[in-house]
C-alpha cells in the first residue's frame, strides 16, 4: 500500500469509455444479425474484411505514432470495430464479388475511411469526420457503378430501385408498401433497411445513455417536419397524401440508420445542448436538400457536412452550454434557408 | 455515458445515525504558526513555557487581518517544527506537550445575559475577531471580515448541507449542538437586525429536520428561525446553489451573497460565534468525520485541534485493504490529497477521508459532453481543456474559466476518466496572466 498524491476530485463516476463503446457494438448487434440472416453471403464477405482492415489500420497507426504495441488498447480495438461495422452495414449487398473487385472495394473503402476520416487527425477522439460515413461516401463516389443492381448509377447507398427513388426522380414510388419498407423487405444497403433492428438498437443506446437524444431528436424532427411540408406542397400539386410521403421518406434509404448510429457519434459532433440541437437540425436540412434537389440519397453527405460545422458551433467565442440569442437566430436562419432553397423550388416546379 | 451528474452515487452515509466519539487527546498537539492565508506570524511564548487551554500564544498576520493563535491543550511548548499543513505547504507548527489537565485560560469567562444584551455589533465583531472565528466549513475565511459587510442583510442562511459524499460531520453536529447553533444564529440576527434565519438541511435527513423544528418550538418560538429542506444533489452546499434553493435568488457569477442581502455561515461557525460571545471561548475541538472506502471503522469523532492525521486513522481502525490510498482533509470532491500521514488537523478540517485510489483508466476524450452537462456554472470544461492543450490564451479567456469554483464534477463525470478539473485550474492561471 502506498499513499497517492493526486489532485481533487478523488472519486470518479462508475462508467467508462470501454463500456460506452461496447454499448454501441451491442446496439449494432441486432442490425448485424439481421443483415447476416438476410444476406448471408454478402455479410460473410463484407464484415470480416472491413473489421480486419480497420483493426489493421488502427494497429499500424498506433505502432507508427506511439512506437509501442502496448498502446493499442481495448478502446482502440472497440472503436475501430464500431467504424468497421457501421461502414459494412452501409455498403450495398452486391458489390460484384464474382469478379473479385468487390473484395478490393470493401478493403479500399474501409482503409480510406478510417485513415482519412480518423487516423490522420490523430486517432480516437480527435477525428473531425465520421470515418464510416467517409468510407461509404468514397465507395459511392469512386465505385458507384460497380453494384449489380439496376439503379447502380444512382449511387451505391441507394442502389436499389426503391431507395434510388427516394425523392422526386420517380413519381410513382408508392408502389412499395410502407410495411415492406419498415421491416426491410426491399433491396438496399446491407443494414440500413432493417428498421425494427435499428429501433431496438436505438432504444438500447438511449437507455444506456450512450448517445445524446438531443442530436437524434433534432435530426429526425427536422427531417420529418421538412418532409411533411414538402409532402403538403406535393399533395397540393396532385401527389400522394403528405403523411404517407413523409413516412416513405423516413423509412427509405439510411435516414434512421444514420440518425441512430452515425450522426450521434459524440466525437464528430459538438458539445453543449444548443450546439447539439443546431448540429442535428443542420444535418436534417442538408439531408432533405440533397434528397429533394438532387433526387438522391443524402444521409452520408449530410453527416459529413454537419461534421464540418461542429467545430464552428463550438468556437469558444460564441459556444455556450445555455441557450443564447444567437442560437435562436441561427435556428431561425436555418429554417428560413431550408424553406427558401428546398421547399420553394418544389412549389414552383 | 452522456449524462448530467447530480448525485455522487454509491455512498451510503450513516455516520450521523451514531453518536460522535470523543477522540483521545494526543500527548502532543501541533498548532500551525502560519497557514495558507497568513504567511507571517509572531509567537508570544518560547520553548519550555507553560501554556493554558485557549491561551493566546501568537498572532498570524494575513493580507488584511490579524488572527490570534490559541492553544488547544494546556501543557508545555516543546519546540517549533515543520509539518505539512492541509494547504499542502510545509509550515512551522508549535509542538505542545499535553499535561492532561486542560487548565482553562483566565481569559475564558462567561458573559451574563445582560452583558450580551448590551453588546453592540462592533463589540461582538471584536470578540469574534479575538476568538479567531473563521469559516469552519473548510474555507477558513475570517468571520469578522465577513460580518463587517456594509450591505443590508435580510436573510441569514446557516449552512448544514454537506453535499459532498462521505461527509457527515455537520449532520451529527446539528443533532448534538442544536442550542449552540441556534444561539449563534440568534446573535447573528441581532447583529444584523434581521428577522429571517434559515437552517439549511438536506431533505434526506428528516430526523434532523424534525429535531431542529422541535428545538425551535421549545427554545426559540416566534424568533424567525426556520428550517429549510434542501435538495439532495451535488453541489447543493455551494453558496450559489444554496441561496437559489432556499430563497429563489439567482446569484450572478463573481458576486457574493451579501450583495443580495444574504449572510451565509456554516453550522459549526454559528456555534463558535455563540461560544465566543457567551463564553469568550475560541474553538479548541471540533467534529470530524473519519470516513471513506479505505478505512476500517468510519466514525464521527470529536477531535482536539492539532491532532495528526495518523492518530485519526488509528482511531478509526486503520487502513482497509492493500490498495493504494488517498488521504484527504475535506471532501473527496474538493479536498486536496495530503502528502503524507504527518499532516495536522487544523480547525478548518471537517473530515479525514481515506479513499482507495480510483482504478478508472485515463482514455482519450470522445467529447461526450458530460462535463458540459454537469458543470453547475454552465462552463464548457472540454473546450477549456482543448484550449489549454493548445495554450491558446485568447480562447481560454473567452471560455470564462475564472467562474469555476472547482467542484470537481467535470472530472467526476468524465467518461474517459480524464482529470478535466486540472486543465480548468491551469486555465484559471493562464487567464489571470
Amino acid at each position: 500500500m502506498q499513499l497517492v498524491k493526486e489532485t481533487a476530485p478523488h472519486i470518479k463516476r462508475k462508467d467508462s469509455l470501454m463500456w460506452m463503446l461496447l454499448n454501441v457494438i451491442i446496439a449494432l448487434a441486432p442490425v448485424c444479425i439481421w443483415a447476416w440472416v438476410a444476406y448471408p453471403l454478402s455479410a460473410l464477405r463484407i464484415f470480416p474484411l472491413s473489421v480486419a482492415t480497420c483493426l489493421l489500420c488502427e494497429f499500424l497507426f498506433i505502432l507508427i505514432t506511439k512506437k509501442d504495441p502496448k498502446a493499442f488498447k481495448i478502446e482502440n480495438i472497440l472503436s475501430s470495430i464500431i467504424t468497421a461495422l457501421i461502414y459494412a452495414l452501409c455498403l450495398p449487398t452486391d458489390l460484384g464479388f464474382a469478379s473479385g473487385t468487390g473484395y478490393f472495394v470493401v478493403v479500399a473503402g474501409a482503409a480510406i475511411g478510417i485513415i482519412l476520416g480518423k487516423l490522420v487527425f490523430g486517432g480516437l477522439g480527435n477525428n473531425i469526420f465520421n470515418p464510416a460515413a467517409l468510407g461509404m461516401i468514397v465507395v459511392r463516389l469512386f465505385w458507384g457503378g460497380i453494384s449489380g443492381n439496376a439503379a447502380g448509377t444512382a449511387g451505391i447507398i441507394d442502389s436499389s430501385i426503391t431507395t434510388g427513388a427516394t425523392a422526386l426522380a420517380v413519381e410513382n414510388f408508392t408502389t412499395v408498401p410502407l410495411l415492406d419498407l419498415f421491416i426491410g423487405r426491399v433491396p438496399g444497403a446491407l443494414g440500413e433497411t432493417f428498421h425494427i433492428a435499428i429501433l431496438i438498437g436505438m432504444v438500447y443506446l438511449l437507455i444506456t445513455k450512450t448517445i445524446d437524444w438531443k442530436v437524434l431528436v433534432s435530426y429526425l424532427g427536422t427531417f420529418v417536419v421538412l418532409m411533411l411540408i414538402a409532402g403538403v406542397v406535393l399533395q397540393a400539386k396532385g401527389g400522394e397524401l403528405f403523411a404517407h410521403y413523409a413516412l416513405y421518406q423516413l423509412l427509405s434509404g439510411g435516414v434512421l440508420f444514420g440518425a441512430v448510429y452515425m450522426i450521434t457519434d459524440p466525437v464528430t459532433g459538438p458539445v453543449g445542448d444548443p450546439a447539439r440541437v443546431l448540429f442535428g437540425a443542420f444535418a436534417g436540412v442538408v439531408t432533405v436538400a440533397i434528397r429533394l434537389l438532387a433526387g438522391t440519397e443524402g444521409v452520408g453527405f449530410s453527416i459529413l457536412f454537419a461534421n464540418m460545422i461542429a467545430p464552428v458551433l463550438n468556437y469558444p467565442q460564441w459556444s455556450s452550454s445555455k441557450w443564447k440569442k444567437w442560437h435562436f437566430i441561427s435556428a431561425g436562419a436555418l429554417a428560413g434557408v431550408a424553406l427558401l432553397i428546398v421547399i420553394l423550388p418544389l412549389a414552383l416546379r | 455515458m452522456i449524462a448530467k451528474t447530480t448525485k455522487i452515487g454509491g455512498v451510503d452515509n450513516l455516520l450521523s445515525k451514531r453518536p460522535a466519539i470523543p477522540a483521545p487527546i494526543p500527548d502532543y498537539v501541533y498548532i500551525a504558526v502560519e497557514n495558507g492565508r497568513c504567511p507571517k506570524a509572531d509567537i508570544f511564548v518560547k520553548e519550555g513555557d507553560h501554556v493554558n487551554l485557549c491561551q493566546v500564544i501568537g498572532v498570524r498576520h494575513g493580507p488584511f487581518f490579524d488572527q490570534p493563535i490559541h492553544s488547544t491543550v494546556s501543557g508545555t511548548l516543546v519546540k517549533i517544527e515543520k509539518h505539512y499543513h492541509r494547504c499542502g505547504k510545509l509550515v512551522n507548527f508549535m509542538k505542545i506537550e499535553n499535561d492532561r489537565l486542560d487548565t482553562l485560560d483566565p481569559a475564558v469567562k462567561d458573559r451574563t445575559p445582560e452583558e450580551v444584551d448590551a453588546l453592540t455589533k462592533d463589540e461582538m465583531i471584536k470578540i469574534i475577531e479575538n476568538c479567531a472565528c473563521v469559516g469552519l466549513g473548510g474555507s477558513g475565511f475570517p468571520t469578522h471580515i465577513k460580518l463587517q459587510t456594509k450591505e443590508k442583510i435580510n436573510h441569514i442562511l446557516i449552512n448544514g448541507i454537506e453535499c459532498e459524499p462521505y461527509l457527515d460531520t455537520d449532520q451529527r453536529f446539528m443533532l448534538d449542538k442544536t442550542k449552540e447553533i441556534f444561539g449563534g444564529t440568534a446573535l447573528l440576527m441581532k447583529m444584523f437586525d434581521c428577522k429571517d434565519a434559515r437552517i439549511c438541511v438536506k431533505e434526506t435527513h428528516p430526523e434532523i429536520i424534525a429535531h431542529l423544528n422541535e428545538m425551535i418550538d421549545k427554545y426559540y418560538p416566534g424568533y424567525g428561525i426556520t428550517v429549510s429542506p434542501m435538495k439532495n444533489f451535488y453541489p447543493q452546499g455551494w453558496e450559489v446553489a444554496m441561496v437559489k434553493t432556499a430563497l429563489g435568488i439567482k446569484m450572478q457569477p463573481g458576486k457574493i451573497p451579501p450583495a443580495y442581502g444574504v449572510m451565509n455561515v456554516n453550522v459549526t461557525t454559528a456555534a463558535t460565534i455563540y461560544e465566543a460571545i457567551w463564553h469568550n471561548k475560541p474553538i479548541y475541538e471540533r467534529y470530524m468525520s473519519v470516513n471513506g472506502d479505505g478505512i476500517n471503522a468510519p466514525s464521527n469523532f470529536i477531535v482536539r485541534i492539532g491532532t495528526p492525521a495518523i492518530d485519526l486513522i488509528h482511531m478509526a481502525g486503520g487502513y482497509k485493504g492493500d490498495e493504494n490510498k488517498v488521504l484527504i482533509f475535506g471532501g473527496p470532491m474538493m479536498g486536496a490529497a495530503l502528502p503524507n500521514e504527518d499532516c495536522i488537523a487544523t480547525k478548518t478540517v471537517t473530515s479525514l477521508i481515506v479513499m482507495n485510489e480510483s482504478t478508472k483508466p485515463e482514455a482519450p476524450c470522445i467529447r461526450c459532453g458530460s462535463c458540459v452537462l454537469s458543470c453547475p456554472q454552465g462552463l464548457q470544461p472540454v473546450l477549456i481543456m482543448e484550449a489549454v492543450k493548445s495554450t491558446n490564451r485568447e480562447m481560454i479567456k473567452m471560455l470564462n474559466p475564472l467562474n469555476c469554483m472547482e467542484c470537481g464534477l467535470c472530472t467526476y463525470s468524465c467518461t474517459s476518466g480524464i482529470r478535466v478539473t486540472d486543465f480548468v485550474r491551469r486555465a484559471k492561471l493562464l487567464a489571470k496572466l
